[in-house]
């Protein structure tokens, strides 16, 4: 037998050894945040954020909620769009509004509102740091990785053949490039002598607004809608309208609009949404309703009220929690939580909700 | 007189070009011992050769370095032949020759083995330490920049305390230099160890036909290509090695080379590393095990480099007396660049990408009564630092087979200082870090990369002309000229997340075209026991019109004298020189850098500058007690003047300009002892004192006001002498080498493995550079400028070889190991205490004042909330007493000691093959 290749094969085999080692790699940063939420229960708290945390919304695929939190660690008083994990967690995500112009002003980022394709729809408003009234807002849409904020539609809107409006809120997408939102009055109340000084926001109306398009559109018979929602398909819409107590479906197609709840005497509805046969809304609480005179319009003064939820259609409305006001719930894809502003006296924390 | 004193003075080597030397002896008649005259002694049986004289002696003179053949033929004589004739650079091989009549029937003729004995010959007045390419393949070095460094008064890339940049590069005879920024940025060609015939530094009395250097000289000279065929590849990696002994280590050569036609040559070489660690520290681990650095303290992320080398050379023979040698280099290197800053978010570290090219063309005309050479060279170098659009893939180690692409490089490229005033697309706004172990907004910085972007691009085309020639038996002659066109770009922007003018500098560019000139004349006379040396060097430099401001072209007469007499069994040598220099051309334009303790730094250029001059005064002894042993002695002093400073303008720092504002003395005594590599080992000792003073050390350095203690005076600016930074005092090295013969060592199973093994060691202990103190803010200096001192530092390193030999072919294996101790040698200190670490006091208040910044509560849904920092379970940290404590753990993160040291212990193992 000829042992003249052995050399060779234990020099071929011996770099292959060599070569199949991998390398010991450096160190990387690990992860030191919490997970889950802070004393989780069926009722847990998502944030402790001294101040304001705002206007939640579940991204479509379930997995995350985003919101709009105020900063405690800037003297500009500045509001961002956060991202949780949809369980409770730290923060994985913050876009703010950082350019040198802005140190000197405050910039407010809410109403957010995720696409299935990764898209954030949002209103941003800014004005001078303390001021009671802003300089202006816009609502935005950046693509998936925060960039290239794209200006959709300048605030406040003109009045085009309709009551102008000053802010937009509960933004939705419609599927495709298209955008539901209410349109708001921003009524700001001060007294110095009295030591008042109040922000009144109060629906005028839905307005659905085309990527591209020169001027948003009101969807007829929706005038002082009070909160707005997309149900399991694009056409179809639930809304509420200041001071009713009422939850309405529109069919977008037909125009068809119908009664599918009354909240009756549990009090005034709003911040409806309906999804995954769950409907929930916030009824009742801290709200007045009243025509102003002055304006012209129907201004729903509202502080929060109490959170129910239902199986729907069919069920009976649950009150989530007996002793908690609560506005602008966000129901989740498959109906079984729901984050919602919880107001107190310092201001609006998110908490979770667990449903059955 | 005795006959080996007067061999050596009718020894007349060429000094007329680093890249040959000269073969010289005499021919006699075996029987006789009679001198032969007409001989006819050729080389390599081409144009070049000589007759002997009446005493029987001849010359060649300008044999490029390297192995050659001679052959001796007269009428009535049997013709003899030596196939290895070693010449090396500067050097003069004797090579004696005894012929035998023809009429006897004698086989062989009798010839004295060649020497070449650069430590007696007087005519290397030049202080040379050179190294083969064989010498750093059995020593633990693997560049050409570490060979270099074992030189004596050598501290990194500083020759007898010069400032980086002041070397000169020679390859193959042709000047290459990174005129731009040679004080702060790599030359961007590096010539792979296997084109190396020898590399050598020269420090003092270097030939005037070479300038641009103020401290030395880098002269390499490659390899030709010859008969026959052969090649070799080798691997090296630290794969096999656990935990710190693996850093990440690949590198692969493969190097060919043979005969072209019947008298020309090839050579190619391709030497590939990568590193996950391209430069390892042997710091101590942290002391808090949250730090992840704890997991794996050997080893830096976001710290990898990746470089490939490439030559190539072509040599032929047009006719009996030219040839042309065609050269190319190219050098790609890319690097990881590890930011404490952005220990966390290690995404937007900076990296930095050089890349290089040299290509050549040299025709040399040999003819009976000269030689000429013509160069033609053209070098471009372009580097680039900044942030990465993505962070790197890598495919197999540290390669990536990708090109590093940077934010803001097409901006940087085009130089559109208009565009770069707005933001650069890319550069998001910086915040702290939410990633740290301990969330506390503070020192560590993340989010979006700090904004700098640096391009810069230096092309030049040179062309030279060198001719020498004897002016009698006694004098040897040469003359030459060289001139240079380049061209000069660069792009700066810093903080370019900023609009320029609102906080951040402006961009800064510039494009300019400097020309260079220089000519000179040079002499050797050998008298009775003696050899003169004269050479005079004009160098002249103009930056072009296109620089604002620029006034007429500089002009330096440099003149250089050497007298050697020879001694009993000594060489004597005397030398003084005036050395002058380009000031790189960094200087001469306005500059925008990232300055790391500040917001962005903008330095005025001087179109204006000067050349710096240094002016040299060597006494050299060299001696030989033995045939193996050899001694030199060298004391030097040099006076440095014209060294490009920071002047300060205003009490703005931002205002200082550049200017030619310094001046400053070396001093140095240099003991060197060899033994050759007979007998189974070799050993070289090398001991350097110095001291070397100047009125700055670093063009960058702002000059601060100086607080003379115990009165208080402050004097601004100083016009006191310190230590220059590269002021190293003491410096020893000692190089061990050992072999065993091929046919000894233990028998087993049928061989002699151990036959062969070859083993190195070097071993260096250095007394600890000078460093400045400051107070605790750091704008006010403690003492003078480098008045203190930094540890001395010791390092050993060692290689351990086995050639093998399987089916037929050569190779080895290899294992190499640096700093076999594993020792932490000490290289910086902070200026405020002259410790690594600072004290805890410090930490406290840089905890403090962090803690005062940021007050505001960190709630539980924040990315900087840390349940054990929670001490009160109630969802938000908040207060001194739980906020305090990650503050103070942050701080001492963050001034944890990481570059502070030098480098920790590495091992390679290599096998090689040839072919």
């Amino acid at each position: 037998m000829s042992v003249r290749p052995r050399p060779r094969v234990l020099a071929i085999a011996g770099a292959l050894v060599f070569l199949a080692c991998g390398h010991e790699q450096p160190f990387r940063p690990g992860t030191y945040g919490p997970e889950g939420p802070f004393n989780p229960s069926s009722l847990s708290r998502l944030t402790l954020n001294p101040r304001d945390d705002r206007t939640p919304a579940w991204t479509p695929d379930g997995e995350w909620i985003w919101y709009s939190a105020e900063r405690n660690d800037r003297q500009d008083l500045d509001h961002c769009l956060g991202r949780l994990p949809a369980g409770g967690g730290a923060r994985v995500e913050t876009r703010c509004h950082l350019t040198l112009a802005a140190e000197d002003s405050t910039d407010v980022l809410e109403a957010p509102a995720p696409a299935a394709d990764g898209r954030l729809a949002y209103v941003h408003v800014n004005g001078r740091i303390g001021a009671v009234t802003p300089y202006g807002g816009q609502l935005t849409v950046t693509s998936a990785d925060g960039g290239d904020p794209q200006r959709i539609l300048r605030l406040p809107s003109p009045p085009l053949g309709r009551r102008g409006f000053d802010r937009a809120t509960q933004v939705r997408w419609l599927g495709g490039d298209t955008l539901v939102f209410i349109a708001e009055l921003w009524i700001y109340v001060q007294n110095d002598l009295a030591g008042i000084r109040d922000t009144i926001e109060t629906g005028v109306g839905i307005e659905t607004m085309v990527l591209g398009a020169a001027v948003p559109e009101r969807i007829p018979d929706t005038d002082w809608a009070s909160s707005v929602s997309v149900g399991d398909t694009a056409g179809v819409l639930y809304y509420t309208l200041n001071g009713d107590s009422r939850v309405f479906r529109r069919d977008r197609a037909t125009g068809d609009t119908a009664t599918i709840y009354d909240f009756g005497t549990l009090g005034v509805a709003r911040d409806v949404q309906v999804r995954a046969g769950r409907l929930v809304a916030v009824v009742g609480g801290s709200v007045t309703a009243a025509w102003d005179v002055n304006l012209g319009a129907l201004v729903q003064n509202d502080e929060g009220g109490w959170l129910y939820w239902m199986d729907f259609p069919g069920g009976a409305p649950m009150l989530v929690s007996d002793s908690a006001r609560f506005r602008r719930p966000a129901l989740s894809p498959d109906g079984r939580r729901i984050v919602a502003e919880l107001r107190g006296p310092g201001g609006s924390d998110l908490w979770l909700a667990e449903l059955p | 007189m005795s006959r080996h004193l007067a061999a050596l003075l009718l020894v007349a080597g060429s000094l007329r070009a680093q890249t040959s030397g000269a073969i010289a002896g005499h021919v006699r008649n075996a029987s006789t011992a009679q001198p032969i005259a007409m001989a006819r002694v050729v080389l390599d049986g081409g144009p070049q050769g000589a007759l002997t004289d009446s005493s029987g002696a001849y010359r060649i003179r300008a044999v490029r370095a390297g192995w050659h053949a001679l052959r001796v033929d007269v009428i009535g004589y049997r013709g003899a032949r030596r196939d290895s004739v070693l010449v090396r650079s500067g050097e003069t091989s004797i090579v004696d020759v005894a012929l035998q009549p023809a009429a006897l029937q004698v086989d062989t003729a009798v010839v004295v083995e060649a020497v070449s004995d650069p430590v007696l010959d007087p005519l290397v007045t030049a202080d040379v330490q050179r190294i083969t390419a064989d010498e750093i393949r059995r020593l633990p070095l693997t560049t050409l920049d570490e060979a270099i460094a074992l030189t004596a008064g050598t501290v990194g890339e500083s020759y007898r305390g010069g400032r980086l940049g002041q070397q000169a590069f020679i390859i193959d005879g042709l000047g290459v230099k990174n005129q731009l920024d040679a004080a702060s940025g790599p030359l961007g060609v590096r010539v792979p160890p296997d084109m190396l015939t020898e590399a050598s530094l020269v420090t003092n009395g270097f030939s005037a036909r070479y300038g641009q250097a103020v401290s030395g000289l880098v002269n390499v000279v490659t390899r030709d290509g010859g008969e026959p065929w052969w090649g070799r590849v080798a691997y090296e990696s630290d794969r096999l090695f656990a935990g710190a002994g693996d850093l990440g280590l690949d590198r692969l050569v493969a190097a060919v080379e043979g005969p072209v036609g019947r008298s020309g040559g090839f050579v190619a070489v391709a030497d590939a590393e990568g590193r996950l660690d391209a430069d390892p520290v042997q710091a101590p681990p942290p002391d808090d095990p949250r730090d992840p650095r704890a997991a794996n303290p050997a080893m830096l992320p976001h710290n990898s480099g990746e470089r490939l080398d490439l030559g190539a050379k072509l040599r032929l023979s047009l006719g009996r007396r030219q040839t042309l040698r065609l050269f190319a280099l190219r050098s790609a290197e890319q690097r990881l660049l590890y930011d404490p800053t952005y220990k966390y978010d290690l995404d937007d570290a900076p990296a930095q990408r050089v890349r290089g090219t040299l290509a050549s063309g040299h025709l040399q005309h040999v003819a009976d009564a000269f030689v000429a050479d013509v160069r033609i060279g053209w070098f471009q170098r372009e580097f680039l630092r900044g942030a990465l659009v993505q962070p790197p893939d890598y495919a197999f180690g540290a390669f990536t087979g990708t090109t590093f692409r940077f934010l803001g490089e097409d901006l940087a490229r085009h130089q559109d200082t208009a565009a770069a005033r707005a933001p650069i697309p890319g550069f998001g706004i910086p915040d702290y870090s939410e990633r740290t172990p301990w969330g506390v907004p503070a020192f560590f910085v993340g989010g979006a990369p700090r904004g700098e972007v640096a391009w810069n691009r230096y092309d030049e085309l040179r062309g030279q002309l060198d001719v020498a020639f004897g002016a009698g038996s006694a004098v040897d002659v040469n003359v030459g000229a060289e001139a240079t066109r380049q061209r000069v770009r660069t792009f700066q922007r810093v903080l370019a997340y900023l609009p320029a003018d609102a906080g951040a500098p402006p961009p800064t560019a510039a494009d300019f075209r400097p020309l260079l000139g220089a000519a000179y004349a040079e002499a050797s006379l050998r008298g009775g026991d003696f050899v003169v040396t004269g050479g005079l060097r004009y160098d002249r430099f103009a930056p072009g019109s296109d620089v604002p401001g620029a006034g007429a072209a500089r002009a330096s007469v440099n003149p250089r004298f050497a007298f050697s007499t020879v001694l009993p069994g000594a060489t004597f040598v005397a030398s003084w020189g005036r050395f002058s220099q380009t000031p790189d051309y960094q200087f001469l334009v306005d500059a925008a850098f990232d300055d790391s303790t500040r917001t962005g730094r903008f330095r005025r250029g001087n179109p204006n500058l000067g050349f710096e001059h240094a002016t040299q005064y060597e006494f050299s002894l060299r001696a030989r007690p033995s045939r193996e042993l050899t001694t030199r002695v060298n004391v030097y002093i040099k006076e440095l003047d014209g060294l490009v400073a920071s002047v300060p303008l205003g009490l703005d720092p931002d205002s200082t300009v550049f200017g030619n504002a310094d001046y400053g003395t070396v001093r140095g005594l240099e003991l060197i002892v060899e033994r050759e590599l007979r007998g189974g080992w070799g050993a070289r000792l090398a001991y350097t004192l110095q001291t070397a003073q100047a009125t700055a050390s670093d063009a960058y350095q702002l000059t601060r006001r100086i607080r003379i203690d115990p009165g208080g005076d402050t004097i601004n600016p100083a016009r006191v002498e310190y230590p220059l930074d590269y002021d190293r005092r003491h410096g020893l090295l000692v190089v061990l080498q050992g072999r065993v013969p091929d046919r000894a060592g233990p028998r087993i199973a049928g061989g002699r493995p151990f036959g062969g093994l070859e083993a190195a060691a070097i071993f260096r202990y250095n007394s600890g550079l000078p460093f400045t103190r400051t107070n605790a803010t750091g704008d006010t200096l403690v003492g003078l400028p480098n008045s203190w001192r930094l540890p001395p530092n010791h390092a050993l390193d060692a290689l351990v070889r086995l050639p093998l030999r399987a089916a037929g072919m050569r190779g080895a294996v290899y294992l190499d190991v640096r700093n076999v101790l594993n020792r932490r040698n000490v290289e910086a200190v902070r200026r405020d205490n002259g410790d690594t670490r600072p004290t805890e006091q410090a930490v406290a208040e840089m905890a403090d004042a962090a803690y005062r910044a940021h007050p505001e509560p960190i709630p539980y849904e924040s990315p900087r909330y840390r349940p054990a920092a929670d001490l009160n379970r109630d969802g938000v940290i908040a207060g001194a007493a739980e906020l305090l404590p990650m503050y103070e753990a942050a701080a001492r993160d963050f001034t944890q000691p990481v570059f502070f040291y030098g480098t920790r212990r590495l091992l390679r193992l290599g096998m090689e093959v040839g072919f």
